[in-house]
């Protein structure tokens, strides 16, 4: 239970264990786990008793469900796809795999930071959300500046939403998504396959909620 | 005098409130949790008694004696043996974390105050810092601070889930 400066430093701890990845999350994400009642709880003259009575066992169960592994007998297929275009997300106009025009209007706002609010409304009230960059600059762009944006990008959402970031230089995208368990995911991030399925049956529906509020 | 056995069962909840907020008040206080000798003479019971109370109360939550001794090792959020998670309280360094989980429910003993985390990277060993105060995160650094654990929480041992 400790503490590392990023996901990849996380990652390439020698007694990093793959199966217990789904507890690899942003500090945010722990901060607010161990703000549950079963922590707060601890100042109270009576908390023997309250942590053995009902309401320390409902704590308890809150936070074991918190924690709980994703179910590893469903995977990521269309039917995780369709949980997603459920979701509550807006569409930019126009945008398409080819359309660059969210990735501009994403490097336009950026650099400012994401205020606060904006960020926390995010994290209170969307439940998905998927964010591509292409690695390849816009032509009229400066690539430092670029590479620049996307870092500040995943930095500045995995601070202020809790929600992990990926850059994904491979792939060329850099994806921003998180509490995809809410929305019927159950499959594994670090499964490939499935997650660039997911993504591309979604990407349509989905490409940015947050630039929508942005905008 | 031959000492009788305490029933663990037979230990009220009342007492263990009183024992278990008088630990964390000590802790909370110097830093130190006390050893049941002491707790004996400030509760006004008999040191067996006063032994039975700690260990049903370790029993309970996710601390622990350290191994085959009476003393406390950890008592979370906190620890009584020095961790590398080093907790400030406005800007007094006198405790340590139980694990880097735990060091984010340090602010909940300490209302209204600034509770810093100092803490190394186990890869690298660069620091890392979190400041908070009360329901704020006021400071986290650096940003891609991730947490990480590889033993299961919440698992078969129902009342340790944090170990």
């Amino acid at each position: 239970m400790n503490l590392f400066r990023s996901e990849e430093h996380a990652r390439d701890w020698e007694e990093f264990e793959p199966r217990m990845a789904h507890l690899l999350r942003p500090v945010e994400w722990w901060a607010d786990t161990f703000a549950t009642p079963m922590f707060r709880a601890r100042a109270r003259a009576d908390f023997i008793s309250w942590a053995t009575g009902p309401e320390g066992a409902a704590a308890f169960e809150e936070l074991r469900q918190r924690m709980a592994p994703p179910r590893p007998d469903v995977r990521a297929t269309a039917a995780a796809a369709a949980a997603l275009s459920k979701v509550d997300l807006s569409v930019i106009d126009g945008s398409s795999a080819e359309d660059r025009s969210v990735e501009m209007q994403l490097l336009r706002l950026w650099p400012a930071a994401v205020p606060v609010e904006t960020a926390r409304h995010w994290r209170n009230a969307a439940r998905g959300m998927i964010v591509a960059i292409p690695a390849d600059p816009l032509p009229e762009v400066d690539a430092q500046a670029w590479i620049e944006t996307r870092r500040s990008a995943v930095r500045d959402v995995q601070a202020a939403t809790g929600w992990l970031a990926r850059a994904d230089v491979g792939a060329g995208d850099v994806r921003l998504t998180h509490r995809l368990a809410q929305m019927g995911w159950q499959g594994d991030v670090a499964d490939q396959p499935a997650w660039t399925a997911m993504e591309q049956s979604a990407r349509a529906v989905l490409k940015c909620r947050s630039l929508a509020e942005l905008a | 005098m031959a000492a009788e056995a305490i029933d663990p069962d037979q230990l009220a909840l009342t007492e263990l409130d009183a024992v278990y907020a008088a630990i964390m008040s000590e802790v909370v206080a110097t830093g130190v949790a006390p050893h049941y000798a002491e707790l004996a003479r400030s509760l006004d019971v008999e040191p067996l008694r006063a032994k039975a109370l700690v260990t049903r109360i370790i029993e309970l939550t996710p601390g622990w004696l350290h191994p085959g001794t009476d003393y406390i090792a950890s008592f979370p959020p906190f620890n009584n043996q020095p961790t590398q998670y080093r907790v400030s309280v406005d800007g007094e360094q006198r405790w340590f974390a139980q694990c880097g989980f735990e060091a984010l429910a340090c602010r909940w003993l300490f209302p209204g105050r600034n509770v810093t985390v100092d803490a190394a990277c186990l890869l690298g060993g660069e620091p890392l810092r979190i400041e908070m105060r009360d329901e704020d995160i006021t400071m986290i650094d650096p940003p891609t601070m991730v947490g990480y654990t590889r033993s299961p929480v919440g698992g078969d041992a129902a009342n340790r889930p944090f170990r």
